[in-house]
């Protein structure tokens, strides 16, 4: 868009608008809450890590029947680490969203991007059936997480006294309904991995995300949820994904990958979440 | 046609408005800042900060995101790659215009935070 002639601008004119900018730019600069920004880079690099080494360590290096014959799951098995993680990554986007300003810092984005190839390269080799040396694992696991927990580390570094303290939210009874329904919703996702119709149950699952990741500007979404979350629902949902995850690992890699072993663990998986909520609840 | 040099023909009608060019220099290149903080950090008020994200938006300069905190509705805003581009020559023509008259940190552009 081209200025009209009646708005030329002399240099007073100019130099008034640029201080005002700089202005701006530095006020926006001191808002940044680089405490939460730490707290939520360091999360995403955490769980990210424990997600690739998990998955590679089901499902790499090993042939493709090795994989299949672990049990009624096999490769479905790799829904019960995705989904914690795709639910986590929306949760903390509402963390993020009770801040006032945030920042995205392209270069580590960019960085984490290109060190999921290492990933993607050894799920290749997987695929094709090419070993290759077991630590190569945690090396690529590491590639992606390390830019993010670098940039966590640069905003913890910047961190100080905040300027605006984000007052804490009580979650209200939709937020319980939710996070109850989501402790039940995980512990679905690792108690019905065992039957042998997990394929149909492991697609419907699947399906739920999708519908759930895509509530993700509504009041129901899971950023809205994030946002009202306190220490107690924290914890509960890092226990929560801890435990999915572990099961994950005794179904797809012990004898113990039975449908009793999948049924109790689903409900020990629920519980933090569920027990959050109902303790909120009556607080 | 006669080549155009004078610095003014690099400004942006869009952008030459205090507020708007405040506003665009607040989320500058990386950030997303929530409407009523974007309100708080430009001091100004609900409607004429309505107006100046409907002028922005309507170039394509600013990207909205509307979503829920705490069951109310919150609105988010950002840069877009043509904002950016936008802003980045709209300074340089000011930075010529205004040649001495401004300070270092007035004449810089727009943020480029670490």
């Amino acid at each position: 868009m081209s200025p009209t002639d009646g708005q030329r601008i002399d240099a007073a004119g100019a130099a008034h608008l640029l201080e005002a900018g700089a202005a701006a730019s530095a006020r926006a600069d001191a808002a940044v809450d680089h405490r939460v920004l730490a707290r939520t880079q360091f999360g995403i690099a955490a769980a990210m890590f424990i997600y690739l080494s998990v998955f590679l360590l089901l499902f790499g290096n090993q042939t493709q029947e090795a994989v299949s014959g672990a049990g009624p799951g096999g490769y479905a098995y790799g829904t019960m680490l995705l989904i914690p993680f795709l639910v986590l990554t929306q949760l903390v986007m509402g963390v993020r969203d009770r801040v006032g300003v945030v920042r995205a810092h392209r270069p580590y984005l960019v960085s984490a991007l290109i060190g999921l190839i290492p990933f993607l390269l050894l799920a290749g080799l997987s695929v094709l059936d090419v070993s290759y040396p077991w630590g190569l694992n945690l090396v690529a696991a590491a590639a992606p997480a390390v830019p993010l927990a670098g940039l966590g580390l640069k905003a913890a570094r910047r961190a100080g006294p905040r300027s605006r303290p984000v007052a804490p939210i009580e979650p209200g009874r939709p937020a319980r309904i939710m996070t109850a329904s989501l402790g039940l919703y995980l512990g679905l996702t690792g108690m019905l991995a065992t039957f042998s119709w997990s394929a149909l149950t492991g697609l419907a699952l699947v399906i739920g995300l999708v519908i759930l990741l895509a509530l993700i500007s509504s009041r129901w979404g899971l950023p809205s949820l994030g946002a009202v979350w306190g220490s107690r629902e924290w914890a509960a949902y890092g226990t929560s994904f801890t435990l999915l995850v572990t099961l994950a690992v005794v179904l797809a890699r012990t004898p113990w990958n039975t449908p009793l072993v999948g049924v109790v663990g689903g409900l020990i998986v629920a519980a933090p979440l569920v027990v959050a909520a109902v303790r909120g609840a009556r607080s | 046609m006669t080549e155009r040099h004078h610095p003014r023909h690099g400004l942006d009608d869009a952008l030459l408005t205090p507020l708007r060019f405040s506003l665009m220099a607040a989320v500058g290149p990386d950030a997303e800042i929530d409407f009523a903080t974007l309100r708080d950090l430009l001091e100004t008020d609900d409607s004429a900060l309505s107006k100046a994200i409907a002028t922005l938006n309507a170039v394509g300069y600013v990207g909205v995101r509307k979503g829920y905190v705490a069951n109310r509705p919150r609105t988010w805003l950002r840069a877009t790659h043509g904002g950016r581009a936008a802003m980045r020559v709209h300074v340089a023509a000011l930075q010529a215009i205004a040649g001495g008259l401004t300070t270092s940190a007035a004449s810089e552009s727009p943020r480029q935070v670490g």
